[in-house]
């Protein structure tokens, strides 16, 4: 019986997968890599690309910070802040990423790099006010606008206590990451009001509500709202609140646990070169952070709402900053919303 | 007695150590770590935690909004256990009156839908249960209603999909245990002048109580930490403690207070079978499928 | 009760029809023509998805395939655990029996996230490398409790003196297990087996923190999936997963059928 064990546990072990002499592990979302990017690159370097995917930031860091070796992590910028904080992430060889002048200045040295030694952005967007014209009476603007009775029981918020409370916060002329008590209290008095209103808070399938006429208006990602656009042209208005914009961006990282940081410099550097940047926006449907592949990118796939901030509106741009314990605060003001 | 002597060389122990070392191995070594981790202290950069001894987590859930919670996630998991009851234990009854080989189809189109994978499935209950979903659009054209309902992101949505999750597990306890019964119990009582209705609560009912309370068991234990039919059913507009533990863990990254609401739970959910226990069921009857 | 037939037809047939009203939604989308990557409306039939799954665009094939080997590891390892463990207990009475029991079932009671914090605690702390193993460990040990507990209830029903009976015959105690109680509690260790074995397959979140590169389940990519939209294929997989089920099951009743007409 336990030699019996002991062998099925010596051929699962053996089973396991060696490691490639060539080969990066990417950590990721399931699907944020168009494939045909990743096969090219294979074809051309021989270097194996093979991909763990997460469902959320929050998964992820809980596996990362104890100690799991990932080549390449594509994750939010919240999330790679804590990770660089927490010292698990190695600086780029700026050697090697000779592309690196491609990139678009204003997506780089952000707060959660603030050297640019750690990161190459993949993704930037902010999430957006989408209506539905025919049900709404006036032009909606801000995210005042979506407290009118108009709106009982017909508004999708996102389910992300920073993003949405920290809309409120800036509705209410306080900063988007505010950890002052008194502010705090304030936007969730706030949010009581706007209780009525909400239908569901959902990150992922908001737009279906909008597509069967169940919600008036619905927070949604960039991407989301991009496809919202492809789909149905000129059903929807896409605002983003004049109150400002919290933005996010989704960036490449290598961990300092990384078994194979050669290969995953190489495939950073790959992935800036212009005509290989050009097939990335096309596929994430978010913004594009290749300043030398705006060019090469397929006619008119930066002509959707959703990926034209204003610049007043961009210039004031907030990120839903890691708050290291006061998350709980924002946590706990959320479920008390929820549960009223 | 022969028992007696045989009891040395029986092999029982070799039998139940395997099992046993496995279970020390890692289930206690689980349970420890979080026992350990809901009496310590957030560590001071928000990152997992210090071992700092503190009943600071298990006070915390004192606090009236996280009991609401607790209250929520219990009334939850009884309404579900209600309807799983009164939907599933007939289906159980009938199902072992039914001829063999019916049974067994009916036993394998029970479990068959467990195959698919459960977040797709609850995606078709999203699709059914939409404004201008079938649901919906079948009840216009009936004329039953002239407005389309609001079926998806309310309570009753939440309870759907927990029913739909857990209504198996309380088919076939009840089935096993009507299916064991001896019916020549009730053709007594029938005999004796009963109505079919007497009979089938003077006996048939006391009779297949284990199975019944089994079921009971099978679906309240796991209706409590089920978390994701409340987001994707019922809009996130209520708060259950298995999103309430998620949410602690991970966006929060408070472990050790997800840890304490944890050890609450598993409490609350060990408190509820030793009831079951005192209550005359045996561990047998759980899960006699 | 014959006369009451009708009406029990009725009433199993109503409960089923909404067991599987959810599963025809499935089935039917994974015939959509719409290509959107985020998309709930059906525009039309096509068979695109069965296409791209079978083509494996999308990695879906290779995580069904590490699944069921998953599945099928866990499934083997707790049924032997589980099965001895039952029968060991059943013999004699174990001073901690109570405590071993409530022990074995404490996985079945605690939130999966806070048991999966704990596997990838332990795992990393005794330096585990994360994948196939590490995966079977965790579902061998949520999975015992379930062959255990059916595994007993089959045995709660037997006569403990058969096995007995047939050592006082002169058989080995191994000889004694496999041709008499093997056989008798068989009926329980499959019913267990295919419960874990669905449980297994099911699994998300315990996976999710106890795999490593190389090792997706099929749960772990569908979960993942969805901020960037869960591909249709999915439900091709679907469909395809149950349209065999049925097969196999037909057939096994065709040759059950067959072998009967045989003997008679």
């Amino acid at each position: 019986m336990k030699k019996l064990l002991v062998l099925l546990l010596a051929l699962l072990l053996a089973a396991a997968p060696c490691a490639l002499a060539d080969s990066i592990n990417i950590y990721t979302w399931d699907g944020y890599f168009n494939p045909e990017t990743i096969s090219a690159f294979t074809e051309e370097t021989g270097i194996e690309v093979n991909f763990s995917p997460f469902a959320s930031n929050e998964d992820m860091l809980v596996v990362m910070e104890n100690g799991a070796a990932y080549d390449i992590v594509l994750a939010s910028d919240y999330a790679l802040n804590i990770l660089r904080k927490a010292g698990l992430l190695q600086p780029l060889d700026m050697e090697a990423l000779t592309n690196y002048e491609n990139l678009d200045p204003a997506y780089l040295n952000q707060y959660y790099d603030p050297d640019g030694q750690y990161s190459i952005p993949y993704a930037p967007g902010s999430p957006v006010l989408v209506y539905n014209p025919e049900l709404v009476e006036g032009e909606i603007t801000s995210f005042a606008d979506l407290f009118d009775e108009q709106f009982v029981d017909s508004v999708c918020l996102l389910d992300s206590a920073r993003v949405m409370i920290g809309y409120v916060n800036m509705m209410l002329g306080h900063d988007f990451n505010t950890t002052d008590e008194a502010e705090l209290a304030e936007a969730a008095e706030a949010l009581q009001q706007i209780k009525p209103n909400v239908l569901a808070l959902d990150s992922n399938l908001a737009y279906q509500y909008l597509l069967s006429g169940e919600a008036k208006a619905a927070f949604l990602f960039t991407s989301q709202a991009v496809v919202c656009e492809q789909a149905m042209p000129g059903a929807f208005e896409y605002v983003f609140p004049s109150e400002g914009i919290g933005f996010g961006i989704d960036a490449m990282v290598i961990p300092a646990s990384a078994e194979n940081p050669e290969g995953a410099n190489a495939f950073l550097n790959y992935l800036m070169r212009p005509e290989v940047a050009a097939t990335i926006q096309p596929w994430t449907m978010y913004m594009n952070v290749n300043a030398a592949a705006a060019e090469l990118l397929p006619e008119g796939s930066l002509d959707y709402a959703a990926l034209n901030i204003p610049e007043d509106l961009f210039a004031t741009k907030q990120f839903a900053e890691d708050l290291g314990e006061y998350e709980s605060v924002y946590q706990d003001i959320w479920s008390e919303f929820k549960l009223s | 007695m022969k028992k007696q002597m045989r009891k040395k060389r029986d092999g029982a122990f070799w039998l139940v150590a395997p099992m046993a070392i496995w279970t020390i191995l890692f289930v206690l070594a689980t349970l420890g770590y979080i026992l350990y981790l809901s009496f310590s202290t957030r560590a001071e950069n928000g990152m997992g935690v210090t071992a700092q001894f503190t009943l600071d987590n298990y006070l915390k859930i004192l606090n009236p909004s996280y009991l609401k919670v607790l209250g929520n996630s219990l009334k939850l998991a009884a309404i579900t256990t209600i309807i799983c009851l009164l939907v599933g234990y007939p289906f159980g009854y009938l199902m072992a009156k039914a001829s063999p080989k019916r049974r067994a189809v009916l036993m394998l189109l029970v479990i068959v839908p467990f195959w698919t994978n459960a977040l797709v499935r609850v995606y078709g209950w999203r699709i059914l249960l939409m404004g201008d979903g079938p649901v919906n659009t079948f009840l216009l054209t009936l004329g039953v209603i002239d407005q389309p309902l609001k079926l998806l992101n309310t309570f009753g949505a939440v309870v759907l999909g927990m029913v739909y999750a857990l209504l198996p597990f309380m088919i076939l306890p009840t089935y096993s245990s009507v299916e064991k019964m001896d019916w020549t119990l009730v053709e007594a009582s029938r005999d004796m002048g009963s109505s079919p209705l007497r009979a089938f609560v003077t006996v048939t009912l006391p009779l297949t109580a284990p199975g019944m309370l089994a079921g009971c068991v099978l679906t309240f234990v796991p209706s409590i930490g089920l978390f994701f039919m409340s987001d994707l059913l019922g809009g996130s507009n209520d708060v259950f403690l298995g999103n309430l533990i998620n949410d602690q863990l991970l966006k929060s990254r408070d472990w050790p207070f997800a840890a304490a609401l944890s050890v609450v739970m598993m409490l609350l959910t060990s408190l509820f079978l030793w009831i079951y226990r005192r209550a005359g069921g045996k561990a047998e009857n759980i899960a006699a499928l | 009760m014959k006369k009451n037939g009708w009406r029990s037809f009725l009433y199993l047939g109503m409960v089923l029809i909404l067991m599987y009203l959810p599963i025809i939604v499935t089935v039917l989308y994974s015939f959509n023509a719409n290509t959107s990557r985020f998309t709930f409306q059906f525009t039309g039939f096509s068979l695109q998805h069965y296409k791209a799954l079978l083509a494996d665009t999308n990695g879906l094939l290779d995580a069904l395939w590490q699944s069921l080997q998953l599945a099928l590891y866990s499934c083997l390892i707790s049924a032997v655990l589980g099965t001895l463990g039952a029968v060991g207990m059943a013999r004699r009475k174990f001073r901690f029996a109570g405590a071993l029991e409530g022990l074995a079932l404490l996985p079945a009671m605690t939130p999966e996230i806070i048991m999966a914090m704990g596997f990838l605690a332990i795992f990393t702390a005794v330096g585990l490398p994360f994948g196939m193993l590490t995966l079977v460990l965790a579902h061998v040990t949520f999975c015992v409790p379930y062959i255990y507990i059916v595994v007993k209830g089959r045995l709660a029903g037997m006569d403990p003196d058969l096995p007995n009976a047939a050592r006082d015959l002169g058989a080995s105690p191994m000889r004694a297990f496999c041709s008499v109680t093997l056989p008798l509690i068989f009926p329980g260790v499959l019913s267990g087996t295919l419960l874990a074995f669905a449980m297994s397959m099911d699994d998300f979140v315990i996976s999710f923190f106890v795999t490593g590169p190389g090792t997706t389940t099929l749960p772990v990519k569908i979960y993942s999936s969805v901020r960037m939209g869960v591909s249709l294929q999915v439900n091709a997989l679907s469909t395809l997963m149950l349209g065999t089920v049925f097969l196999l099951m037909a057939l096994f009743r065709l040759l059950r059928r067959r072998r009967a007409v045989q003997t008679t």
